[in-house]
């Protein structure tokens, strides 16, 4: 199963969407402007169930998120959950076990072993759920995850409504352009 | 340089001052205890509640009746008070983030024979404060003296000739237009206790320094244990401490309604050091729906246990000794109204519910926001709604602006340099020129600036040309 952003061209480059059940990583620096198409799952996900609750935790230093910014994305104020943690697997645990939430997105500088990668895996598995690992950095294949279903960098080509996305561990291994018009 | 005011207070301090006049005391005791079990009797038939700690249940509360949490509180009042009380005097109470300005603005509802919820903030409650006469100043002062230590009391003039020569030479008609003076200068002129009352009124500041009395309407129910081998290992005292939170909640004989907010928990080591471990709940708790598992209870308590033998090593590399015996003690509870009774109820149903409860097993507060009627960015989010704005109106407004803006905004701003970015513009608005003291530059202009990273950035600069990053463009 798999969630759907509704711009074709993004789901088809994943492979048919977010998988459900699974662990996806982005690489998306921070101000490299892709967190915008995650955020096209997360809208099409709240207009779709009402009650589908998304826990958005981050962490980044001297940042915070800005939650209108991800209203104006079309998502639903009472579907999003804020929460910051320097350590989401201690501190979220009991989030993490339950299938309260339908997609996780951990946008943290925290570092992930293996190990926890694995565990977050089995959480999504056996929650039913999307958890989403955001990298502050682009992934590359010197350095695997055994543990992700999907591994892919993003980025927003300047100063236009073209996104980029390179597919490093998925069902195409290939560099798609997206364009998606917000507005 | 100005900061974002982006601080989210879990427990932000608010204050209810109501007028209630009812004799007899078992409906008095359920009346002013309606909003929070932390009252006050100020004066004869003048309440302060402390709302502060079960705030988050109101919010939360608020958020799922899709509803302010102004609304909430005046649908319970009218729903708990006597309706005879009500249909006669209506509901008159004032909200503030200090008691003492809650007292004034209910003694100037009061003196208006107006019967509302006002609070401090809104239009009203400022027009209020700023029409207080001295009459209600001083009326206000001899309640307060009534709870001062009798030294302070002594000091505290209600009448006093510097004052009143101050005010006829500095032609200040209300109380309002004391804010001229400075602390300092008060202190020295009129004694410190006069400056206290200053600092509550006009900076809402000095909470501790307020003569609080918490008036007890129940004696709070209490457990003791001694263990038989002493520990400081979790792991040994938790099934205890289970033990313990059974035979509590069977000796307190919580109603169906009543819900947990504060546990108490002494603990006492082999070397007679004695620390409070207090068990504190986002939102309240339904003790009973957790006989023999207590997760949330025992969750809050290993956080608290933590936090205590973490702050122990931090401030004298000290370690925890042995722990000996306990008291438990139920501190806080609050009554519900049958119909919030499914919020965290016997029953957990929705979304919302199984969210709160959550929110009770975590170390961290989970947040949810809402849109609030402002432009600027600072003040265009928060993540409760105390009073109505028509956002069906501004809604598209607001949206439109936030468009342009970044996912993510720096907590404090940071003075920026354009080095040859590519730019573009985004919007350009004014602050708040009204609420700043005239020093800071009010346009600001907004844009997205591009490095050679190919990172974006929020930028703001204003009329002057200085520019500061204020987000970065997730």
């Amino acid at each position: 199963m798999r969630l759907l952003s509704k711009i074709s061209a993004l789901d088809e480059a994943l492979g048919g969407g977010l998988p459900v059940g699974g662990l996806t990583e982005w690489g998306m620096p921070m101000g490299r402007e892709a967190r915008p198409l995650l955020l096209a799952f997360l809208r099409a996900l709240t207009h779709k169930a009402t009650n589908s609750l998304v826990l958005w935790v981050d962490n980044h230093k001297d940042l915070r998120v800005f939650p209108p910014a991800f209203y104006a994305h079309g998502i639903k104020p009472e579907c999003l959950v804020f929460t910051t943690s320097k350590a989401a697997l201690k501190e979220l645990r009991p989030a993490l076990l339950r299938p309260l939430f339908k997609v996780i997105v951990l946008d943290t500088t925290e570092k992930f072993t293996i190990k926890d990668c694995l565990f977050l895996s089995r959480c999504a598995r056996q929650n039913h759920q999307s958890i989403v690992l955001l990298r502050n950095f682009f992934l590359s294949n010197r350095h695997g995850n055994i543990a992700a279903c999907l591994r892919i960098n993003a980025w927003r080509n300047s100063h236009s409504n073209y996104w980029t996305l390179q597919v490093i561990k998925g069902p195409s291994r290939a560099s798609t352009t997206v364009c998606i018009k917000w507005i | 340089m100005y900061k974002m005011d982006l601080a989210i207070s879990d427990s932000p301090q608010i204050y209810v001052a109501l007028k209630c006049e009812i004799e007899d005391k078992a409906l008095l005791a359920h009346a002013v205890t309606c909003l929070s079990t932390k009252v006050m009797n100020w004066a004869s038939g003048v309440w302060i509640i402390d709302v502060s700690q079960f705030f988050s249940y109101w919010k939360n509360n608020a958020y799922t009746k899709k509803c302010t949490v102004l609304e909430l509180w005046q649908r319970t009042l009218l729903s708990t008070l006597p309706a005879s009380l009500v249909a006669e005097k209506g509901i008159c109470a004032a909200v503030a983030d200090h008691p003492w300005r809650a007292v004034l603005l209910l003694s100037m509802l009061d003196s208006d024979s107006a019967n509302d919820l006002v609070t401090w903030h809104s239009p009203l409650g400022q027009r209020l404060f700023y029409s207080l006469p001295w009459k209600i100043w001083r009326q206000c002062l001899s309640q307060l003296k009534q709870h001062l230590s009798r030294k302070d009391a002594s000091k505290l003039r209600l009448f006093s000739a510097k004052l009143d020569a101050c005010i006829a030479h500095l032609n200040l008609p209300y109380v309002c237009d004391m804010h001229i003076l400075n602390s300092s200068a008060i202190t020295q002129r009129f004694g410190y206790l006069i400056n206290e009352v200053w600092l509550w009124l006009f900076a809402g500041k000095n909470h501790e320094s307020f003569p609080w009395l918490s008036k007890q309407f129940h004696k709070p129910t209490r457990i003791t244990r001694t263990l038989d081998s002493p520990s400081q290992l979790w792991e040994h005292l938790k099934p205890f401490l289970r033990q313990d939170l059974d035979k509590l909640n069977a000796k307190a004989q919580l109603l169906a309604n009543q819900r947990v907010v504060l546990i108490e928990w002494k603990v006492i080591c082999d070397n007679l050091e004695e620390f409070v471990v207090p068990i504190c709940f986002r939102n309240p708790h339904n003790l009973a729906a957790e006989q023999g598992e207590h997760s949330c209870s025992l969750a809050q308590a290993y956080y608290s246990f933590e936090r205590l033998t973490q702050k122990l090593r931090d401030d004298s590399d000290t370690y925890l000794a042995a722990i000996q015996a306990w008291e438990l003690t139920l501190s806080e509870y609050i009554s519900l109204e049958e119909s919030e009774k499914s919020l965290f109820g016997d029953g957990i149903k929705s979304e919302s519910d199984r969210l709160l409860k959550l929110e009770n097993e975590l170390s961290i507060p989970l947040m949810r926001f809402n849109y609030t009627a402002s432009w600027v960015p600072e003040d265009s989010f928060s993540c409760a709604r105390l009073e109505d704005v028509d956002l069906a109106m501004l809604g598209s407004s607001l949206k439109a602006l936030a468009n342009a803006r970044p996912l993510y905004v720096y907590k404090i701003v940071k003075v920026w340099h354009s080095n040859g970015n590519k730019r573009c513009f985004l919007e350009q608005s004014l602050s708040k020129w009204w609420q700043s003291d005239g020093r800071h530059n009010n346009e600001r202009r907004y844009y997205k600036e591009t490095d050679a990273k190919k990172l974006s950035y929020w930028v703001a600069q204003d009329s002057d040309g200085k520019k500061t990053c204020c987000g970065s463009f997730g």
